[in-house]
């Protein structure tokens, strides 16, 4: 789709012009929005910025990212450990309840298509909803939802958002809320690419269903993962919205991931030259993984 | 054999039902909240925590001392803008990509551009733009936040526009050019309102992208261009203790619902959108 070029014929000369002054517009924005603010962000990372109190800005080279790597105050073990934790969790649950749902959607049945319509409901919903809808259902006290239902069932209520696993298991689930569908949809269009013939040799052959899955289905639909996987780490690694409102990187940061955490140096302790450093550093991660994720696709 | 097939149907319709549930019961809870008074709040389920309902969450919030009402009005100008902004600068870019023989260097960088936004974190341009603002006087205004914005919404309209301009056949521009246009001239009077309803589409997006956005509006504003978003999120207390649930239900349903109505009409661009042109939605 991208690539497509245009059977226009003229001379380049003139197209070329013509191409600048439309792409002019968009040009400036990347260069002002993008390009000046990342190389900004670097120099802001080599130097010694604090906000809130004013200290004489120094260049300290590589201090900041030494600082971050090798000091527990700044966080960021902390935040990879939890970010791992979350992404990790939320991810896996994602793919698989994904899977489960497509399989379900892919169905010919009326009931289906009903669902098929409302199964996009979490991703047209303002994160910032989401996160309070939430924060509601987890309070501590039997009157909210997740608590109700514990105590109908004859068990303890619990303090969801006050004890360090229960809090990041809170979090997992409204993100598995949110995303689940996301994962469900890129899923779906996968398996209504399929070509059937595998299929139908399979059935003539007397495979059950089960083997069919296990050895038609999932090989097709490898390229599937990988793009609904890179798709979804990316904006995992960026949550932010959830977590502000669910549970403020509490109990003390034990909910905190990276993204969160260079939030919280910069903007509530004012180490704004160690936040860009932890950018910087994550931003370097992210898109060598995208690149060895797009690569494995490519290879294939 | 035939009892087979049914218990099969009756498994799939059960998980039907509970995926329903699954997906409705989280906003119903909120939205009978929003209709509680403090006292039923505090109940167990029960019909008396049901009824009557009440509308004093929703009052509260425009007539109670907070400033809700003013940073809805902050959204609006702000989302609006951007959106408008946005819609006509990336329609333009997506264009000449799309129409426009370009280098392919050209395309291949437009396109990284677009992936690495998506890759890279808010706060990569985030932090240099809070020390920036804070310098030239552009905290906490509109137009800083308006900035900020074109940051993913430029991007995002490329990407949606190209896709569309692709099932725009290339003979209409064609024909226009033969009668003596100039690309721009064709551009405006012509490939606009042939692609209006594209641009309704991605306009409304856009709005929703900037309606929603929290992380820039909480750090580039502070009072005076304080977003709704920024309101909603900052509502309730960390702690927690003595806050106004119910209030905050209002909220919760007050803010998702313009996005929610209007994304109900655009939900097959929203979703090719958002998973990159996969999913058809």
């Amino acid at each position: 789709m991208w690539f497509k070029r245009s059977k226009q014929s003229s001379t380049r000369q003139s197209v070329n012009r013509e191409a600048l002054l439309f792409l002019l517009p968009a040009i400036g924005v990347l260069i002002i929005t993008t390009i000046f603010p990342f190389v900004y962000c670097v120099w802001i990372s080599l130097h010694d910025i604090r906000i809130f109190y004013p200290v004489p800005v120094t260049f300290v080279g590589a201090g900041n990212y030494y600082g971050s790597l090798v000091m527990p105050i700044y966080g960021l073990w902390n935040a990879v450990y939890n970010t791992v934790i979350f992404t990790g969790a939320s991810l896996t649950i994602e793919v698989f309840l994904g899977l489960a749902i497509a399989l379900l959607l892919n169905k010919e049945i009326r009931g289906v298509w009903t669902l098929r319509s409302v199964i996009p409901l979490p991703l047209l919903i303002s994160p910032i909803s989401i996160g309070l809808i939430f924060r509601l259902i987890f309070l501590p006290g039997d009157w909210a939802l997740a608590n109700w239902m514990l105590t109908s069932l004859g068990l303890a209520p619990l303090n969801w958002l006050a004890e360090p696993p229960l809090a990041m298991l809170t979090l997992i689930f409204t993100d598995v809320w949110q995303w689940t569908p996301f994962m469900a949809l890129i899923f779906l269009a996968g398996l209504q690419l399929l070509p059937p013939e595998p299929f139908e040799t399979a059935l003539v052959d007397g495979a059950t269903s089960l083997k069919t899955f296990r050895y038609i289905t999932l090989p097709l639909l490898r390229e599937m993962f990988v793009i609904a996987i890179l798709l979804r780490l990316m904006d995992s690694l960026k949550t932010f919205d959830i977590i502000y409102i669910v549970t403020q990187g509490g109990p003390g940061e034990r909910t905190q991931i990276l993204n969160f955490n260079a939030f919280v140096q910069a903007f509530t302790y004012g180490n704004i030259s160690i936040a860009a450093s932890q950018i910087i550093l994550m931003s370097l991660v992210v898109i060598f993984l995208s690149a060895v994720l797009i690569r494995s696709v490519r290879a294939r | 054999m035939s009892k087979k097939i049914r218990l099969g149907t009756i498994l799939i319709y059960l998980s039907i039902i509970l995926l329903m549930a699954w997906l409705f019961a989280p906003i119903l809870w909120m939205l009978l909240i929003s209709f509680q008074t403090q006292a039923q709040i505090f109940m167990k389920p029960s019909l008396e925590k049901f009824f009557p309902i009440t509308l004093e969450n929703y009052v509260y919030l425009f007539t109670g001392g907070t400033d809700f009402a003013r940073t809805i009005m902050n959204s609006l100008i702000i989302a609006g803008i951007t959106s408008l902004l946005a819609t006509f600068i990336g329609t333009m870019a997506a264009y000449a990509i799309q129409r426009i023989p370009i280098s392919r260097r050209v395309r291949n960088n437009v396109f990284s551009w677009i992936v690495v936004q998506r890759i890279t974190p808010f706060l990569a341009v985030l932090i240099p733009y809070y020390v920036l603002y804070s310098r030239i006087g552009l905290y906490d205004t509109h137009v800083g936040l308006i900035l900020a914005y074109l940051t993913f919404t430029v991007p995002f309209t490329v990407f949606v526009m190209v896709g569309y301009f692709n099932e725009i056949p290339v003979e209409v521009d064609e024909a226009a050019l033969i009668d003596g246009c100039s690309r721009l001239q064709m551009f405006l009077r012509i490939m606009l309102p042939v692609c209006r309803a594209g641009l309704v589409v991605s306009a409304l997006i856009n709005f929703a992208l900037c309606w929603n956005e929290l992380l820039m509006a909480l750090i580039l504003t502070g009072n005076n261009a304080r977003t709704a978003a920024v309101a909603a999120a900052l509502f309730l207390p960390s702690a927690g203790r003595g806050a106004l649930w119910g209030p905050a239900a209002a909220i919760g349903i007050f803010f998702m619902l313009p996005v929610l109505v209007f994304s109900i009409f655009v939900r097959k661009m929203l979703i090719r959108g958002l998973t990159m042109g996969i999913a058809k939605g």
